[in-house]
Order: structure tokens, then sequence, then C-alpha cells
């Protein structure tokens, strides 16, 4: 990894006279990296954020901006620009002049200025909606022009606070694409929050999942994904069943799970559970099915491919079994 | 049923008609008289004539009362505009729980009899040595109108969305430019409504002000000494051009406020659309 673009040591914060929302956070980000931070709302992430930004002071610890101690410095004097989950833009400015607030404020010169909101435009792809007034663009729109009026200002690290959750799934695809192509473009460092793994999993460099107040696991999209140190990573990021076993916890995805239908087999095999099936939903490229097995704490859910035959109804007697070698054995006690 | 709804809708509008009447007719006989060909300020009316009003804006007092009362108002405006967006912006944005003992401390005005407010200006203004003038007409306006002032500015402010402040933060502005390019020019027309307002309640100020105007004289002082030595239709004159005055101001706050909702209206729609 390069040197550190920025550098969280030892961050702990905790609002007046409350529980600690944020324990003892040290987390490096590269240059040019694309990390984000992930967990249920109230875990933290977005307090990391603001601290990131400047709107808060952390209770303990510092925060480094290639490798300058940045703790005190105001948010207007930051380095660092923040794309809200609101694209929180300036009613009373059109376009144009939202884009250009942070350059003039920065006394660029007029002519510099016009031809570099041209390219902030050309950018996020909104050619000719430099005269639009922030009422007149669509949802997508307006956040697009957030992500132009942060970037324009060239920023050491762009920060982003749940930008997509306020659009609408096609719309929400459609920015990942376009965040994809903007981090590759600018070769900015961009630290992302979000509740949403699926989100998390298809943009960054790496994944910092949050859980309480610390960071749980930090790692690639495929190290979360297929080696969770954790089973409250396992079922937040991958949805994974989590289940008792010998020595631990076995945490088994819901791919790998082997549905038959019992009358297929008079008697369950080596190593398959008997179940009944509670709930089946349509996914499109799958089945996803809930089901109740005696032996086992809580239900099992899979996922089927929907090309393999017509779903098993409500009620229906099953085995599950899965090949022991697809799942992975986590130490201690089920927390969650 | 209709027909007994279409009953009692009669009803209710004959009723508001008759209140209406009741508080527009005697404005409209004091408008009506001043325009009197004779000095009789009653029925039977006897001709139009302007007579009255070339004779009042020939008199030196009342040409000094009204310029005294514009000036005053305009400053009672201004005064009013500069404190009450502070202490509404105050109130606002500080996060204290002192903050609403502060709300109902800026509005305590209001609640005061204005018989009170002026003795105690006297008294105060007495003790610290300070000689009555226009200046002192100008503290005691500003006290009375700085209420309904900062009423409407902290409604204003309380509307905005806090997180547009911080976007102007992030881009570079420091507190003071966020708010002079951020917040204030969304609360714009709000605030020039509101100090039209105060502009209003400057104008026709009599209570505070008879108690400290010292030698100066404002146009309710005007009509007021007026009233006591000739009763002609020149007082009808004076009252009519406050009036006036009153009314196109108020007209202009109106749609001023109205501008402003429209348009938050519109941001709000906007927004809806946003999350769809």
């Amino acid at each position: 990894m390069s040197s550190a673009t920025l550098s969280f040591r030892g961050i702990g914060h905790s609002y007046v006279e409350g529980e600690p929302v944020l324990r003892e956070i040290d987390l490096e980000v590269a240059d040019g990296e694309f990390v984000t931070l992930l967990g249920a709302s109230g875990c933290g992430k977005t307090t990391l954020l603001r601290i990131a930004a400047g709107f808060l002071a952390p209770s303990e610890g510092a925060v480094f901006l290639h490798g300058e101690d940045v703790t005190a410095v105001p948010p207007h004097r930051r380095a660092v620009n923040l794309v809200f989950q609101r694209a929180a833009l300036f009613p009373h400015l059109d376009v144009y002049d939202n884009l250009a607030f942070g350059l003039k404020l920065a006394k660029v010169p007029k002519g510099e200025i016009a031809g570099r909101v041209r390219e902030a435009l050309e950018l996020v792809r909104l050619e000719g909606y430099a005269h639009r007034r922030s009422g007149e663009l669509s949802g997508g729109q307006a956040q697009r022009v957030a992500l132009a009026r942060a970037l324009i200002n060239r920023p050491e690290v762009l920060l982003m606070d749940e930008p997509l959750s306020a659009l609408d799934l096609r719309v929400r695809l459609e920015m990942e694409a376009e965040l994809r192509r903007l981090h590759r473009e600018t070769a900015t460092t961009f630290v992302y929050v979000t509740h949403d793994q699926h989100e998390a999993l298809a943009l960054s460099d790496r994944i910092a999942v949050f859980d309480r107040g610390e960071i749980a696991q930090l790692g690639t999209p495929a190290e979360i994904y297929h080696q969770p140190a954790s089973a409250l990573t396992a079922r937040f990021v991958g949805d994974a069943n989590v289940l008792p076993g010998e020595d631990g916890l076995t945490v088994l995805r819901q791919e790998d799970v082997v549905l038959r239908a019992s009358s297929d087999a008079g008697e369950v095999p080596a190593g398959a559970l008997r179940g009944t099936v509670r709930d089946v939903g349509f996914r499109g490229a799958g089945y996803s099915y809930v089901v109740q097995c005696p032996q086992l704490p809580e239900p099992v859910k899979a996922e089927v491919p929907s090309d393999a035959g017509p779903p098993l109804g409500i009620g229906a007697a099953v085995t599950v079994s899965w090949d022991p070698a697809l799942t992975r054995t986590l130490p201690g006690e089920d927390e969650a | 049923m209709s027909a007994r709804a279409g009953r009692t809708g009669l009803a209710g509008g004959l009723f508001t008609a008759l209140v209406l009447v009741f508080l527009l007719v005697p404005l409209g006989i004091v408008a009506l008289f001043s325009l009197h060909s004779s000095p009789s300020l009653t029925f039977p009316f006897e001709g139009f004539s302007t007579r009255w009003y070339s004779e009042v804006f020939g008199n030196e007092a009342f040409r000094e009362a009204l310029f005294n009362s514009l000036e005053l108002a305009l400053a009672t405006a201004a005064f009013t505009f500069v404190f009450g967006t502070a202490a509404a912006y105050g109130v606002t944005r500080s996060g204290s729980r002192l903050a609403g003992a502060g709300v109902a401390i800026f509005l305590l005005p209001i609640t005061l009899p204005l018989l009170f407010v002026g003795i105690a200006l006297l008294i105060a203004l007495r003790r610290v040595d300070i000689e009555l003038s226009l200046l002192t007409i100008l503290i005691g306006h500003t006290i009375i109108a700085f209420p309904f002032f900062f009423m409407i500015a902290r409604v204003a402010l309380e509307r905005l969305d806090p997180m547009l402040e911080e976007a102007a933060a992030d881009l570079g502005a420091s507190p003071w430019t966020a708010f002079r390019k951020v917040t204030l020019p969304q609360v714009f027309p709000v605030l020039l409504g509101a100090a039209a307002l105060a502009f209003m309640v400057s104008l026709d100020e009599f209570v505070v002000t008879f108690f400290v105007s010292g030698n100066e004289t404002t146009l309710p002082l005007f009509i007021f000494s007026r009233l006591r030595t000739t009763l002609n239709p020149s007082i009808n004159v004076v009252s009519t051009l406050l009036m006036t005055i009153t009314l196109v101001l108020f007209v202009f706050a109106f749609v001023m406020g109205i501008r402003a909702e429209r348009r938050r209206a519109r941001r709000a729609a906007s927004l809806l659309d946003a999350v769809q």
C-alpha cells in the first residue's frame, strides 16, 4: 500500500452522556483507494465520516491528512469534500453557480472557473444543464451535480454519506457504475458510507465492516464475502446462515445450500437434515427459501437457481444438505 | 342537508360581510371626509375638494412630523432587521437548552403593556442621562417592533435545511460566508416582509412615543395634538396618509410571504420527486 492519504488514529467518540458511538478506530486509507464504511444504522460509520469532514471533533484520537494532524481544522479549511445523503444543492443558485461555489470562495480566476465547471459537468455527463435550477433536476441528476460540486474542488479525499440511498433502484445501479467510473477517471481517494452490502461489495477496494462503534473486519470485498471473520459480518455482508457447529459456528452461504424434496429419497442421506419449507420468494435468477429444520435453532435460508425447475410449495417436506468444504468455521459463540 | 348547509353558508357569509362593513366603513368615512369641501366632519357630504390636502402639506409642523415618522420607521425596520435576524439565527442554530429561554425573553415585549414599556423606558433613559430625542423614540420603536420581526424570522430560519449550511462549510465557506451566501438569500424575502411589518409598527406607534419623544413630533403625535385644537378634515388627511402607507406595506409583506411560501412548496415538491 502506498502512503496513507487519510488516517484515523485511536478515534473514540461519545455524544453528551451517552454510550460511546466509536471506540478506538484505527484506519488508514491509501492514496487513490475506494474504502467503504459498511454497517447498520447507529454503528458509528456516519459519525466517523463527519469527523473526517470536520463537522465533529472526536472525543479521542486524531485525524491525519497526508500525515498532517487536521483534527482541529474546521470543515471550511479542510481539503476534503463531502457528498450528502440528499444532494443538498443550493436552491437559490443554478447548477453553474452551485458548481462554482467552492472555486469562487477559493478565489480561482473567473476564466478558469468557467472551464472547470464545463469539465465537471462533462465528468458527470450533464453537459447543457449549467443553467438549470436545482428544482428542475431529477434525483439522480441532482446527486450527480452534488458529486461534481465536490469533485470540482479537487479534494484530497471525497467523502460520501449514503449518497444513493434516496434514489430508486434503477437510478442507484446506474449511479454505482457512475461512481466506479468517476473513481477511475479522477484517481481521487474515496471514502464511502453505506448500510447496503451490495453497494459496498460492488464499489469498494476495501470494506470496513462496522459493529457497535468498532471495525469488525477490514478487507477486500472478496475477503469480506468469502472469509467473514465474525457471525455478524457473515450475516450482514453475505446474508449467510450461521449455524451452531461442532467447534464453533458454521457459516453457510445461501447459494451453497442443497434442497431436495423429501419424496425423492425415502430416507435422509448422511449429513442431511429434514426440514419444512416455510417461505419461498421469486428473485428472478433464483428462488429464495426459508426452511425450518427441527435440529436447528433458526431457519435455514437457501437460494436455488430458478432454471432448476418449478419451486417447492410452502409446507413441502425437504432435506437440507451442503458440502462441508464450502462452509467456513468461526470460533466462539454467536453474539448476534 | 344541502339546503341547510346553504342556509348556514349564507348566514356565515352575511355575518362576515357585516363584520367587514363594521370594520371598513369607518376607515372609508375617514378617507371620504379627507376630501370634504367644507370643514364639517359629519354628513351631509357637501362635495369634493383637495383643500385639506393642500393645507396639511403646506403645514411646516406636519411636514416635520411626516419626515420624522418615515425616518423613524425606516431606522426601526433596519435596526430590527439586523438585531432580529441575529437573534433568530442564534436561537435556531444554537443547540443550547437556553435557546428556549432566549425565545421567551425576545418575545417578552409583546406581552408587556405599552404604558409600562413607555414608563420603564423613560425612567431608564433618565437614569443614564440620555436626552429625549428621535434617538430615544427609535430605541422605543425598536423594542416594540423587535418581537414581531423575531417571530417571523425564527419560523423562516427554522424551516431551512441545516444541511445546506454544512454543504457550504464543506465547500470552503466560513460560518459568516455560509450565512451570507446560502442562508440569507433563502430567507431574504420573508425578512423583507417582516421588516415592512416593523416599519408599520413604528409608523403608528403612539403610547411609547408619547413618553420618550421630548420635543420631537411624529405623525400619530401630530394627529393627537391636532385633535385637541382643531377638528376639521385635515386630521382625516393625515390619517388617510397613514392608512395608505400601511396598506401598501402590508400588501408588500403579504406578497413577499406568499412568494417565499411558493418557492418552499416548489422545493418540497422537487425533493419529493427526487425521492420517488
